[in-house]
């Protein structure tokens, strides 16, 4: 099939291809914005990762620091120096790239300023520890050569002094050699508290330096003021040069006190050093977490920008679909009622007017589509329909007219062949009276055509009421009507349930047909069966005599106007009932049908086929377009 | 007190055969009533509005008929009951047509009876025994004026 560029399924691929196209552009838009969040996604993690790896390391790294700085005091070796020291170097390298990398700035220099400044103290403390060991060793030595000198001598002026007395010969001798015994021995006693102080002198101990060297001193004087009192001479000398190495290694410049204080001074200095450090890494430890805690939030803040996207496309899509299926809703509404809901109204109510007999209003016609192509039927039929309608008009006109001014001079006359018997039959011979009698015949009969057609072309125009019919009351009627023809036995068969519809038009033709039944009987005696059928779709009435039958041949025939089967002198009948009868069905929407054949049996059945009423609807019947629409349904 | 005079019969009608069979029966059931003719509404509205020779006779009875040249049934009613001093007259409608479309219009004119000369003689003479009827209160309502007056 073709169709114009205006129908409207033309019109609907349009539409469609325009649906389509927004369609696609919207699935590219929404793809769009899906691929940059899974861009943002993938930047996202390459920013997390690195994140992730030093936040796992940073308990780790803060650990090893600590650690390194609380053992770098306690190394004592120049071998555990150089491992601290790399160890350190490791330590600070693996910070400085886990800082960069997580794009951090703590005090990362001062750290590394820290720890190698108290490398070097320490290293500087393990110098001091050595050289107060070494002064110490000497002093000792020093004070082993005194003791050296003063015990041989200690032991000749004891054995000397122990000897009996009668050895000894002089007093004086004897005295002098009892006083060099006790400053011998007191000498000894001052060695041996020297020893004592050396002993006890410990670098470590707080206020040693001042106390020691006040004890050192006083010592060092009672020894030099004992050995003042000694002979001059080697031995002295040799005291004195030993005392004086004591001397020096202890309280001198560089001595062994004076290397502890700066021992001292480098112990705090370093207890400095770790503490700084300590607070570097905890300063470090606290950024770093800062940092973690900033990256962590700036990563959430990213997880939420993306996620903002995703909503954004998610919004961006569900308003797309909204707005597309809205738009499609929209365009098919508008379409449909624009194009076919509006003029389907339109069209409706032109053939409810034409249905109401109204054909003054022509049809539009507002499109090339199909609806146009109805529109143009509908105004077509509107246009056959007024013809028929002013036809229908015309002839009717012309029945009523001709009628009527037939009837007038034929009245006259009747009259007159009336009159002329009256006044004249007695003179007339018998030819005329009879010739007279049958142009009387004639008129009448011409008169009873006049009658009836006038009669056809009034079915219509009057008894359209409705009202409930009862069969069995007008079967009473009808034997009351046919009284004179008492030989025929009207009989109705069962006792139909009375029905709507329209009366007269069912008792005009009930009465045809019995009066048809009885008239063209041949025995002038018989039987008329009423039967009232309800069949699927209506009501069948039906007729039956017992007459002659009409042949198959002639069943159409009988319907048409003026027609008989038997000369008009044999039977007074006009042709005009079973005209009228089917004329009258036809008002009713129903049909009637003949059932006979004499060439089988005796008898005629006609039938009145009545629709089923529909709900009482108060439409005029249409007054002209009376079309038989069915024929058939033959009852048997 | 003088004797009433006799109802006129005004016959409209254009055929003369219809005029005839009236005065045949009006002969046969031996009424005087005088019978005047005219031969379509627009003579017989002249004839009721003459004064002169050709006045009809008071009281009188229109029998009417329908269809007539010049001016047909339905139009001298309606012109007959515009008029003042005729719009009481008596009018029988006497016609061939029994279409139920002529008798509703002839009624609306406010006619006193409508005959089908349909059937021959008998209905007819029904018809002017009917007619008889209305004569005589026709006459009696005229002369009640007159009496008074008197």
């Amino acid at each position: 099939m073709r169709f114009s560029a205006e129908s409207i399924i033309s019109k609907s691929r349009i539409y469609l291809v325009a649906l389509l196209s927004i369609l696609f552009i919207g699935v590219v838009v929404e793809w769009r914005e899906l691929s940059r969040v899974q861009t943002d996604i993938t930047r996202l993690a390459a920013r997390a990762t690195p994140l992730l790896t030093t936040v796992a390391d940073l308990p780790d790294l803060e650990h090893e620091l600590r650690n390194v700085a609380q053992s770098i005091p306690a190394l004592r070796s120049e071998a555990e120096l150089d491992a601290a020291s790399d160890a350190v170097a490791s330590i600070t390298d693996r910070l400085a790239r886990l800082v960069a990398r997580a794009e951090l700035s703590p005090g990362l220099p001062y750290l590394a300023h820290d720890l190698r400044k108290l490398l070097r103290t320490q290293k500087r403390v393990l110098a001091a520890e050595a050289r107060i060991d070494a002064r110490i060793a000497d002093a000792r030595a020093s004070l082993d050569d005194m003791v050296r000198v003063l015990l041989p001598l200690h032991d000749t002026e004891m054995r000397f002094l122990l000897r009996p007395p009668q050895a000894i010969v002089d007093p004086a001798q004897r005295r002098a050699r009892i006083g060099e015994a006790v400053l011998v021995s007191e000498m000894k006693a001052s060695v041996t508290e020297l020893s004592i102080l050396l002993g006890g002198f410990h670098p470590a101990a707080r206020r040693a330096g001042d106390f020691a060297k006040a004890e050192l001193l006083a010592e060092i004087g009672a020894f030099a003021t004992r050995m003042a009192r000694l002979q001059p001479g080697p031995l002295q000398q040799g005291l004195a040069r030993d005392l004086k190495r004591f001397r020096d290694a202890m309280i001198g410049a560089g001595g062994a006190v004076e290397t502890a204080a700066l021992l001292r001074d480098m112990r705090e200095t370093r207890a400095r050093a770790v503490g700084a450090v300590a607070r570097h890494v905890d300063q470090v430890g606290i950024e770093l977490g800062r940092a973690s805690l900033a990256s962590a939030t700036a990563f959430e803040t990213a997880a939420q920008g993306t996620a903002d996207t995703l909503r954004k496309v998610l919004l961006l899509k569900l308003a797309m679909t909204l707005g597309l299926v809205m738009a499609a809703a929209g365009v098919l509404w508008f379409f449909i009622q624009k194009s076919i809901l509006v003029r389907l109204a339109a069209i409706t109510e032109h053939v409810r007017r034409i249905a109401a007999g109204d054909l003054s209003e022509p049809v539009p016609v507002t499109g090339a589509d199909e609806i146009g192509a109805i529109e143009r039927v509908v105004d077509q039929s509107r246009t056959m329909a007024k013809a028929l309608r002013r036809t229908n008009d015309e002839l009717e006109r012309f029945s009523y007219v001709a009628a009527h001014d037939l009837r007038s001079p034929l009245r006259a006359v009747a009259d007159l062949v009336e009159w002329t018997k009256e006044d004249y039959g007695a003179d007339l011979p018998q030819g005329a009276r009879d010739n007279l009698d049958m142009i009387g015949n004639r008129v009448r009969r011409l008169s009873g055509h006049l009658s009836g057609l006038l009669e056809y072309a009034r079915i219509g125009q009057t008894g359209q009421g409705q009202a409930i019919f009862d069969l069995t009351a007008f079967a009473e009627e009808l034997r009351a009507v046919f009284v004179d023809a008492a030989q025929f036995d009207i009989v109705l068969q069962d006792a139909p349930v009375p029905f709507l519809t329209r009366p007269v038009p069912v008792k005009t033709i009930l009465l045809n047909l019995v009066s048809n039944a009885i008239k063209h009987h041949d025995h002038g005696r018989g039987r008329i069966v009423i039967a009232c059928v309800d069949t699927a779709d209506g009501l069948d009435i039906s007729v039956s005599d017992d007459g002659p039958g009409i042949a198959p041949e002639y069943h159409d025939r009988i319907f048409e106007l003026f027609q008989t089967l038997r000369a008009r002198d044999e039977i007074e009948a006009s042709g005009m009932g079973l005209a009228l009868v089917r004329k009258l069905a036809a008002t009713l929407d129903g049909a009637i049908t003949v059932a006979s054949d004499p060439a089988q049996a005796r008898g005629t059945t006609f039938t009145l086929h009545l629709p089923r009423q529909p709900a009482q609807t108060e439409q005029p019947a249409p007054q002209t377009l009376d079309i038989p629409q069915r024929q058939g349904d033959l009852a048997a | 007190m003088t004797p009433k005079p006799p109802v006129t019969f005004l016959v409209v009608d254009d055929d003369d055969v219809a005029v005839m069979a009236i005065r045949r029966v009006v002969k046969k059931l031996r009424l005087t009533n005088p019978i005047e003719r005219a031969v379509d509404g627009r003579d017989a509205l002249d004839r009721l509005r003459d004064t002169g020779e050709e006045a009809v006779g008071r009281p009188f009875i229109i029998l009417l008929d329908l269809n007539m040249p010049r001016m047909n049934g339905l139009e001298f009613l309606a012109e007959l009951r515009e008029d003042i001093e005729l719009a009481n007259s008596v009018v029988f409608v006497m016609t061939t047509s029994d279409s139920p479309r002529d008798i509703a219009a002839a009624y609306d004119h406010k006619i006193a009876g409508y005959i089908v000369k349909e059937s021959a003689y008998d209905t007819f003479a029904a018809a002017m025994d009917m007619l008889q009827t209305y004569t005589e209160i026709v006459s009696f309502s005229l002369d009640l004026p007159a009496s008074s007056a008197a």
